[in-house]
């Protein structure tokens, strides 16, 4: 028994150091952000978190509008209202399915190529370079990508809407035979600026949950290309983890408290 | 003689495990010293510790007389451009090509154009007996000696006044790990620098220390040119070393 407090203890003095850190690095990259010497980097790593992740985000987004319109148009016709469908899915894109798509999908893409590409930095003491040469790691390699994931996510989470919304739209009003006019009409009208704005609080706080924990991994690698490995796989779980929990606090926090 | 590097006391702890107890060195300006010692005893964690990478458990450095834990960021950068390091593996930029590599401190901290930095590169590259094309190459393109000599180049560039070498001909062909020995001493004779070289190769240290600093399980053993251990000291690591040196 003592074994198993001891075990658990362990384990939570280890969740709360690493929160401590991961957010000791959040603070320490987004003061950092402000001062930046070089900022020809950031449009670098605009291209990698957002263009190159806007394929991948658009069809996702395009086949979970499509699906959520199948779903719900086929429940709801039971009792003739297949007509709001289409607010179903703007409802659930912008305010919960939207962000956490985005996030889960970036963190499994870009998450896991930063802690892989920092993590190969550190082992191979690229980073011990740039301190030799006092550039301070955090400046150079993380704030940059802060102000890209900042700038990148709230667009792909605009862009994914509209997207979702074409899907639903095209399996609505083509196969479920709602009419156009009726379709839109019910898209925008259960959505206000409160959803939008918190589904862009959202995709925000993911976006820097997503850079700073998978620096973290990457900062913290160890032990050649199995620490790289290693580093990647807990960037991209420890993301998922986090994106998770944030959205149970911030929906909870807007929508029942 | 000026001392440019004095560490007093230092102790470097990982976790409960002490790697470097207790450790005194004075360097002076000019000299050449090789910190010698077998794999796993401590010199590069003594030389990332100088250098500010690895933060000590306690003990002090001051490099130009200076105190390296009370500075502020700006005079630990104009401290940092007068030191250069070259790293075991190089440690080269993946993401940078030849140039960009070599002129990173211009680059980074200073507004010159990229133009005249690339010219400089350029330049420091030529002296070390690189061709000019190699400048828009990248560190994956490069062979070990090139990439060595690049870092080098790295290192050099801001007319550092000390420079590391961490274990310089490490993973390198006996041709090429010559050359690279010939090089370090010129380099030491023409840029008039401090060099602090870290190796277990004891034919290396023979001839390019002037002074060697012996160094097993953290603690510093003996120090002295290699002619005086190789005379007096009785200690047996030292003995076996010179038995390998000739």
């Amino acid at each position: 028994m003592k074994k198993i407090i001891e075990n658990l203890g362990g384990k939570l003095l280890f969740l709360i150091n690493y929160i401590g850190n991961i957010s000791y690095l959040s603070f320490s990259s987004f003061k950092k952000a402000f001062k930046l010497k070089k900022r020809e980097d950031i449009f670098k790593y605009v291209n990698e978190i957002g263009s190159e992740s806007m394929p991948l985000v658009g069809i996702i987004s395009l086949f979970t509008g499509m699906v959520l319109v199948m779903q719900t148009a086929h429940a709801l016709k039971k009792f003739g209202a297949e007509m709001y469908s289409g607010g179903i899915v703007s409802v659930s894109m912008i305010r919960e399915l939207g962000p956490v798509l985005i996030a889960l999908i970036v963190a499994g893409r870009v998450g896991a190529s930063i802690a892989a590409e920092i993590g190969v930095m550190k082992i191979t003491e690229q980073i011990d370079a740039l301190e030799v040469m006092a550039v301070d790691p955090v400046a150079y390699l993380v704030s940059p990508r802060i102000i890209a994931g900042l700038i990148s996510l709230p667009s792909l989470f605009i862009i994914s809407f509209f997207i979702s919304i074409f899907g639903a739209f095209f399996v609505g009003v083509f196969t479920v035979g709602i009419s156009s006019g009726v379709f839109l009409y019910q898209s925008f009208k259960y959505i206000g600026i409160k959803d939008f704005l918190i589904g862009l609080f959202k995709v925000i706080v993911f976006s820097i949950i997503i850079i700073n924990v998978s620096s973290y991994q990457g900062l913290n690698a160890y032990g050649g290309a199995e620490g790289v490995g290693r580093a990647s796989t807990y960037a991209v779980v420890s993301s998922f983890f986090f994106i998770i929990l944030a959205n149970l606090i911030i929906t909870g926090l807007f929508y029942f408290v | 003689m000026e001392k440019v590097i004095v560490v007093k006391n230092l102790s470097v702890r990982f976790g409960k495990k002490e790697v470097l107890s207790d450790i005194n060195l004075e360097i002076e300006k000019g000299e050449s010293v090789v910190i010698i010692g077998p794999s796993g005893c401590g010199k590069t964690v003594l030389v990332k510790t100088i250098l500010g990478i690895i933060k000590p458990y306690k003990g002090e450095i001051c490099i130009f007389g200076k105190d390296m834990k009370k500075l502020k960021d700006e005079e630990v950068r104009k401290i940092k451009e007068k030191v250069g390091m070259v790293f075991q593996n190089s440690a080269l930029f993946d993401s940078l090509n030849v140039w960009q590599n070599v002129g990173f401190y211009y680059l980074y901290h200073t507004g010159k154009d990229k133009e005249e930095v690339k010219k400089m590169a350029i330049e420091i590259l030529k002296k070390l007996g690189l061709d000019e094309e190699i400048a828009d190459m990248m560190p994956e393109q490069l062979s070990g000696g090139m990439k060595k000599r690049v870092s080098i180049a790295r290192a050099l560039i801001s007319n550092p006044e000390i420079i590391f070498y961490d274990e310089p001909t490490t993973g390198i062909d006996p041709i090429t790990s010559e050359s690279l020995t010939e090089l370090i001493k010129n380099i030491h004779t023409n840029f008039n620098t401090t060099d602090i070289t870290v190796t277990h190769d004891v034919k290396l240290a023979s001839r390019i220390g002037k002074r060697l600093v012996l160094i097993d399980e953290g603690r510093i053993i003996e120090s002295g040119t290699y002619e005086e251990l190789k005379e007096k000291s009785k200690h047996p690591l030292i003995r076996s070393y010179v038995e390998i040196g000739g």
